[in-house]
């Protein structure tokens, strides 16, 4: 999720760093003409301190020489200074460093000609000092070149933490507005048209603020285009109530002006009737899920408690069916998720009242609990066909079959699935569906997560 | 004698249809078209019965259901949107008898007026122990359906007598409540279905309120009531 920051951070970053090196590269290329009357200068005072340090040595000998070399200002273009006696030693026994070594091993070697190249170039005096011991002098050139200054690692480490600094605060101006967005749209796609984290990007006079105004707008249109949806459902159904509720009485005339209370025909329409009844009443419910107020029939619900009740029924409505199926639920008792309890039976009645229906004669079905770390997971799992792969998602969708065939069926009424996902996205948990790997069968997951418990321990008392 | 019952719905020919097949199971049933109509109705003649509609134009079904039960303890069934449980809790805590979905088949709408009717026919349910109960400081008296609290007359309906009876009955032990629902709402205890609940709720209330451990009715929690002693 961060990849577009981290490209730009990178992008960002490298370029600055490869434009800063080149800069210093130049700079030194530029300056070396510069540089070359001040080297000269350096090397004037190079040999005149040099010259005195040995002069020094001769005339007051060790101890003068070092005096003299306490005092910072002789040492403005000697680097180091090595004094070493006949037995090749230093005599504040500091290491040689090895080009020094090589010169000692001939001692009458001239010292090398300053080339003006950034190398240090080392000058050696013999010195006799008062107590005639003699002494070898060895001063190195302190070389006042500019690529040791540009590149000493203080300053490069300074370089990178700084345009590292700015990089990250660029990318970061750029994409936060994005994740701003992002965040908006993804509570957007949980059906809640709340922009109130993109307000202050509103205010912004450049694109990412026409973005958001932009964004705003389509939010506000989706939003009044499905409560157009839902209120046209709800009109829709309402309306349709009042002729069937008529129809149904005049069926009820019919019967009795004819004397046929067991007319097949009668009993047909009155199936039908009560079909649509049926059919209206949840068309009613799937729309009302998501306006009603939840928040105050929520109670801690027992699962197991829950689940008996559905197996309950549904075992005494195959009874009145031949399809002979079997429930088993596996259960352990204690499990408490915080739930609509009314609602939440609704959904898992429904999940299994689809496994029955679709399972074949005689088979099993497997209703599992268990209680994870942060969710309650209830797993309902049959025998029956199970539905293609591409249809796993759109099952959830009102009015969704898997085949045509299947329309002919007085069954479900075509939403109870998607009742039962509504019923669980308002909970905040996951409905989902898998084929099993081997054989065939559908797996539904229903995952609810856990609340830390909520305050009113017993909030399962009736209030009777 | 024909029982005379009013239909207040604002659907005409629902109603007229309605009272064709009433007629046909002997009601005499008069019908209202709104609100305003149904209170001057109720308060002008003796129904045993109202069959509210609660989607009125006007004044909707609630507001009538309250007005009438400021004077009058005529049992009323109220007929409810189909999946709208939040109003048939609402249509029994302002003291309806019972309630059904609408559309309902004609069949069990009759069913259920056969019953609401037994219940509040002071011969038909007493079993013929007609002698005054006593509990306490209440007094309940089956023969004219009264019940007294220190003396002073409670106005119950017919379905919260009946449930105050039969707990009155067994005081001291506890009542099931499916048994109690078959007995005083005629119908099996489906789940989720608060109407006892509420029907018990507002019982409590009107035989006066008491702290919650000298609560006259208990509840026992998955089992049922208890009238203590």
């Amino acid at each position: 999720m961060y990849s577009f920051f981290w490209r730009i951070f990178l992008t960002f970053w490298l370029t600055i760093l490869i434009v800063e090196l080149f800069t210093a590269w130049f700079a030194v290329r530029l300056s070396e003409s510069e540089i070359h009357p001040i080297l000269e200068k350096q090397n004037q005072i190079f040999v005149a301190d040099s010259n005195r340090a040995v002069a020094v040595l001769e005339a007051e000998g060790l101890r003068g020489l070092r005096e003299w070399l306490q005092r910072a200002s002789n040492l403005q273009a000697i680097d180091e200074i090595f004094v070493v006696n006949q037995r090749r030693e230093e005599i504040n026994h500091k290491p040689l460093p090895d080009n020094i070594t090589d010169i000692l091993g001939d001692t009458h070697a001239d010292p090398p000609l300053p080339d003006y190249k950034p190398i240090k170039y080392i000058l050696t005096s013999k010195a006799t000092a008062p107590d005639t011991e003699e002494y070898l002098v060895i001063t190195t050139f302190r070389d006042p070149h500019r690529a040791s200054y540009l590149f000493a690692p203080q300053r490069v480490a300074f370089g990178v933490i700084v345009s590292g600094l700015i990089c990250f605060l660029l990318a970061r101006y750029f994409t936060s507005p994005l994740n701003k967005l992002r965040r908006s749209t993804q509570t957007l796609m949980t059906g809640e048209f709340n922009t109130s984290s993109i307000q202050n990007l509103r205010h912004r006079h450049d694109e990412f603020g026409a973005l958001a105004v932009d964004f705003e707008k389509m939010a506000a249109r989706l939003s009044d285009l499905l409560t157009a949806k839902r209120q046209l459902l709800r009109d829709i159904s309402h309306e349709l109530r009042s002729p069937l509720a008529r129809i149904r009485v005049a069926l009820g005339l019919v019967r009795k002006k004819h004397h046929a209370d067991d007319s097949d025909e009668l009993d047909r329409i009155e199936r039908e009737i009560e079909r649509l009844e049926s059919l209206i009443s949840e068309l009613m419910m799937f729309v009302r899920i998501r306006s009603s107020n939840t928040a105050e029939s929520m109670t801690n619900v027992d699962i197991r408690e829950l689940l008996d009740h559905i197996v309950e029924d549904a075992q005494y409505e195959k009874q009145q069916d031949r399809s002979k199926n079997t429930i088993k639920l596996h259960c352990p008792p204690g499990i408490e998720v915080w739930a609509d309890a009314h609602l939440l039976h609704r959904a898992i009645e429904n999940i299994v009242r689809n496994a029955c229906y679709y399972s074949p004669e005689q088979s099993v079905i497997h209703i599992r609990c268990e209680q994870g770390t942060d969710d309650v997971r209830i797993v309902v799992e049959d025998f029956g066909p199970g539905v293609p792969d591409d249809m796993l998602e759109p099952i959830f969708q009102p009015f969704v079959r898997v085949s045509s065939a299947r329309e002919e069926d007085t069954g479900g009424s075509g939403i109870g699935l998607a009742i039962a996902k509504q019923v669980i996205d308002v909970h905040g948990g996951t409905l989902t569906a898998q084929n099993k790997k081997e054989g065939s069968g559908l797996i539904v997951t229903l995952s609810l997560p856990v609340r830390r418990r909520a305050r009113g321990a017993n909030s399962s008392s009736q209030a009777a | 004698m024909n029982h005379k019952l009013l239909l207040i719905d604002d659907d005409r020919a629902l109603c007229g249809m309605l009272q064709n097949y009433l007629s046909q199971e002997s009601f005499d049933t008069d019908a209202v078209y709104d609100g305003e109509s149904a209170i001057e109705t109720v308060f002008g003649n003796a129904y045993d019965l109202l069959i509210l509609d609660i989607m009125l134009p006007g004044q909707s079904g609630f507001d009538v259901l309250k007005t009438v039960r400021e004077k009058s303890s005529v049992p009323v069934l109220m007929l409810t949107a189909r999946g709208e449980d939040v109003d048939s809790v609402i249509g029994l805590e302002l003291g309806a008898d019972d309630y059904l979905a609408k559309p309902c088949n004609p069949r069990v709408l009759v069913a259920h007026i056969r019953a609401i009717l037994r219940r509040s026919q002071p011969d038909a349910f007493t079993h013929g122990a007609d002698e005054p109960l006593s509990v306490g400081d209440i007094e309940l008296h089956p023969q004219s359906r009264t019940v007294l609290r220190e003396q002073q007359p409670i106005g119950l309906t017919s379905t919260e007598f009946t449930i105050l009876e039969t707990l009155m009955r067994n005081a001291g032990n506890v009542v099931n409540k499916h048994d109690l629902s078959q007995i005083a709402l005629g119908r099996k205890l489906a789940h989720f279905d608060r109407s006892l609940d509420v029907h018990i709720s507002n019982v409590r209330k009107k035989l006066g309120f008491v702290a919650e451990e000298h609560n006259r009715i208990k509840t026992v929690r998955n089992v049922g009531y208890l009238f203590s002693k």
